[in-house]
């Protein structure tokens, strides 16, 4: 049988168990790390635990009965977490700065939860605290790296837009030059075409368009070999070739009366190359001034040569005693008039030959032939006078002799002979000259030069050397015979003959004139041109 | 709040005869909780000085032995705050602190607090709260006045001046508790000790 506990053992046992009870929340409030404390609904602190008083550094009787937000340093924040917390009825964590009682700021994450009794009434809030100074220490860090990092990169930030200022600005520079250079050429009395490496036209200004009676938007961007199959451009392409060659002031015809000197030029960056650049020079007016001059000198060379072979003819029946005998001094005055007008003559018949070349009617009949035979001729007409100078001269040809090939003997012959007079007549008494025929099979040439050892060409007038009426300025002053045509009228034929002509001089020590001629198929042509 | 000394005056050997002769019980949570504070004050040497006065006075119950809801003298609870106020030389701020911080150090307090959710909750549990703790004496909750904000609490119970202030700061703190104002301020209207028929509590916030 069990026996009955009386009311004041229940009671005790009550109060046992309720110190117990008070043991036992003492206890776990004690060793509880995490800080806690309760808060009632007016929000005032009515219990903490150890951890509590550790991290705030106040006592339990400090802290408890202050006011939640006396702890903490954002008194709206707090509000705000503990309105939201009611509101919501659930677990609010937030973070705000604990304030010690030694003043000191600790950054602590709050968890606030809300506390009800059995019956669901509002007894107010658990609150816990968690230290988060090393996070916030390490967040800090962190953002003091990103904010020198944000630094770092706002500085590449501001040298980037300096950049491209200053790439801006050199745009606006290279617009302006661009600009300028487009004005330029756009006004350019020439005509300009552009085309790049593959020969597509980039650019034409009007006055090329002009020329060609063609607009930039028919041509521009267009290959060459389309340019091609447009009637007005047609002659300029024949001149440039398909790929552009290198043209130095060559006329191109373009319609009936149009004359345009064309020249190439070479697009360069450093040492690629971006292009070519082809100029246009209207010589129309140059052409028609040339060929109305070159009528009036072949008219007045033969309006003059008419009474000279009078004179000739009349001098020489003088001479030859046909009007009766005439005195020693007679012979020699008329010798001298004679000598006059066959010099007289040979001008206008120099003269001649250049308006035949300048109108093209400078036509020659080239047969097969040995360049040989005709130096020979030549030297052998000048061996009295080289005697009579008492020039050593030295000629030297290929044992096995040349090749044949197509030559009008009678104009290569005035060559020879313009290049060889040139030689004697300005190497001095007792000079050497060196005459030298050569044959290169493989690149199947002849090669004829011919070095004096006389007064050379100054180098100021060297370029001008090929050019009409040029003798120069030294052997001016030796007051040698000659018209200053020779030179002119010797390109002239060289090139009629595929061939080409060159010197090399040294003022004072001599000069040698070369001349090359192909033997091969360039020379084959010329058979069947003729 | 400045607390006037009142019981300057009085001759704290007639309060303590005047004590000795209190009937009725309290729970030991009072008791702990005057402890506790004097051993804050005054460490654990002090509460020893209490404890050798008490036995002096005829009272043999061990500190240690006291638990918070067994019933001890009101007498007893009384004196050890009558004898911390003789052996330290405190005053009656020092008593009313005493009284200020009872109600955080009692556990008691604490688990009731649940009850106190507002000062209408206050005012309404008090007296219960009273007679469950005391089984002598009388705790009448007699007016609120939200809007005006102030509160009166009667006490009827015989108790000498020194323990008035007690119950200042003590009934003080039970308001400080529920309303959210930083500025509270008590006052003792009407004392027993000084021939009315209860003590008045004024308590007023702002």
């Amino acid at each position: 049988m069990v026996e009955k506990r009386s009311i004041k053992e229940e009671l005790e046992k009550t109060r046992e168990d309720l110190m117990d009870l008070e043991m036992y929340i003492k206890e776990f409030s004690t060793f509880l790390p995490l800080p806690v404390c309760m808060v009632n609904p007016v929000e005032r602190i009515i219990d903490v635990n150890k951890s509590f008083e550790e991290i705030t550094r106040y006592k339990s009787i400090e802290v408890v009965g202050e006011s939640l937000k006396s702890i903490f340093s954002e008194d709206k924040k707090t509000e705000k977490i503990l309105t939201e917390v009611k509101s919501k009825e659930q677990v609010i964590t937030d973070e705000l700065t604990l304030v010690s009682k030694e003043k000191k700021e600790i950054p602590v994450r709050v968890s606030i939860s809300i506390r009800r009794d059995e019956s669901g009434t509002f007894l107010g809030y658990f609150v816990s605290l968690t230290d988060i100074t090393e996070i916030k220490k390490f967040q800090e860090k962190l953002e003091e790296e990103v904010k020198i990092r944000t630094k770092e990169l706002e500085g590449s930030r501001k040298s980037l837009i300096n950049i491209l200022e200053d790439v801006e600005e050199a745009r606006k520079k290279a617009e302006q030059e661009r600009d300028k250079t487009l004005t330029v050429i756009n006004n350019f009395t020439d005509g300009l075409l552009v085309f790049d490496k593959q020969n597509r036209l980039l650019l034409s200004n009007p006055q090329a368009e002009d020329f060609l009676k063609v607009e930039d938007k028919e041509i521009e961007g267009k290959l060459i070999s389309e340019l091609a199959k447009k009637p007005g451009i047609k002659p300029l392409i024949d001149l440039l070739g398909g790929e552009i060659k290198d043209v130095f002031r060559k006329e191109a015809l373009i319609g009936e009366n149009l004359v345009l000197e064309v020249s190439t030029v070479p697009i360069l960056s450093g040492q690629e190359e971006l292009g070519n650049l082809v100029v246009l020079h209207d010589i129309t007016r140059e052409k028609m001034v040339e060929r109305i001059k070159t009528e009036f000198v072949s008219l007045a060379a033969h309006q003059l040569r008419t009474p000279l072979s009078a004179i000739k003819w009349t001098l020489g029946m003088f001479l030859d005693g046909d009007l009766g005998k005439i005195t020693k001094e007679q012979t020699e005055f008329l010798g001298k008039s004679y000598q006059a007008n066959e010099r007289m003559i040979s001008l206008i018949n120099e003269l001649l030959d250049i308006t035949k070349i300048e109108e093209g009617r400078y036509l020659y009949k080239p047969v097969l032939s040995d360049l040989e035979n005709v130096v020979h001729f030549v030297l052998d007409s000048y061996q009295e006078e080289i005697a009579r100078k008492k020039i050593s001269l030295d000629y030297k040809k290929p044992q096995a002799g040349l090749p044949k090939i197509a030559l009008d003997v009678e104009k290569m012959r005035l060559v020879i002979q313009n290049l060889l007079d040139n030689a004697i007549k300005y190497t001095f008494l007792g000079g050497k000259i060196t005459v030298l025929l050569e044959y290169d099979k493989n690149k199947e040439e002849i090669k004829f030069s011919i070095r004096d050892s006389g007064v050379g060409i100054p180098q100021n007038q060297r370029f001008r050397v090929f050019s009409k009426f040029f003798r120069g300025a030294n052997v001016v002053r030796m007051e040698t015979e000659g018209s200053g045509l020779g030179l002119f009228i010797s390109k002239n034929i060289v090139e009629a003959h595929n061939g080409k002509i060159w010197f090399e001089s040294e003022e004072g020590k001599g000069t040698v004139f070369y001349i090359v001629l192909p033997t091969g198929e360039e020379n084959k042509k010329l058979l069947k041109e003729f | 709040m400045e607390i006037e000394n009142k019981t300057k005056d009085i001759s704290l050997q007639k309060e303590i005869e005047r004590t000795k002769r209190i009937e009725g019980n309290g729970i030991g949570a009072a008791v702990l909780s005057h402890l506790h504070f004097i051993r804050d004050k005054k460490g654990e040497e002090g509460v020893k000085k209490v404890q050798a006065r008490l036995r002096e006075l005829g009272y043999n119950i061990d500190f240690d032995k006291i638990k918070a809801m067994e019933a001890v003298p009101l007498s007893f609870s009384y004196l050890v705050v009558l004898a911390a106020k003789e052996i330290f030389g405190w005053q009656d701020k020092d008593i009313f602190e005493m009284g200020n911080n009872a109600p955080k150090y009692s556990f008691v307090v604490k688990m009731i607090m649940k009850y106190f959710v507002s000062i209408k909750k206050m005012f309404q549990e008090s007296p219960l709260a009273w007679e469950k703790h005391y089984n002598v004496g009388k705790l009448e909750s007699y007016k609120l006045n939200e809007r005006e904000k102030y509160i009166i609490l009667r006490l009827k119970h015989d108790c000498p001046p020194t323990i008035c202030t007690f119950y200042c700061g003590y009934f003080l703190r039970i308001v400080q508790y529920v309303v959210k104002s930083g500025k509270t301020v008590v006052e003792e209207t009407k004392c027993s000790s000084r021939g009315d028929a209860y003590h008045e509590f004024l308590i007023k916030w702002k």
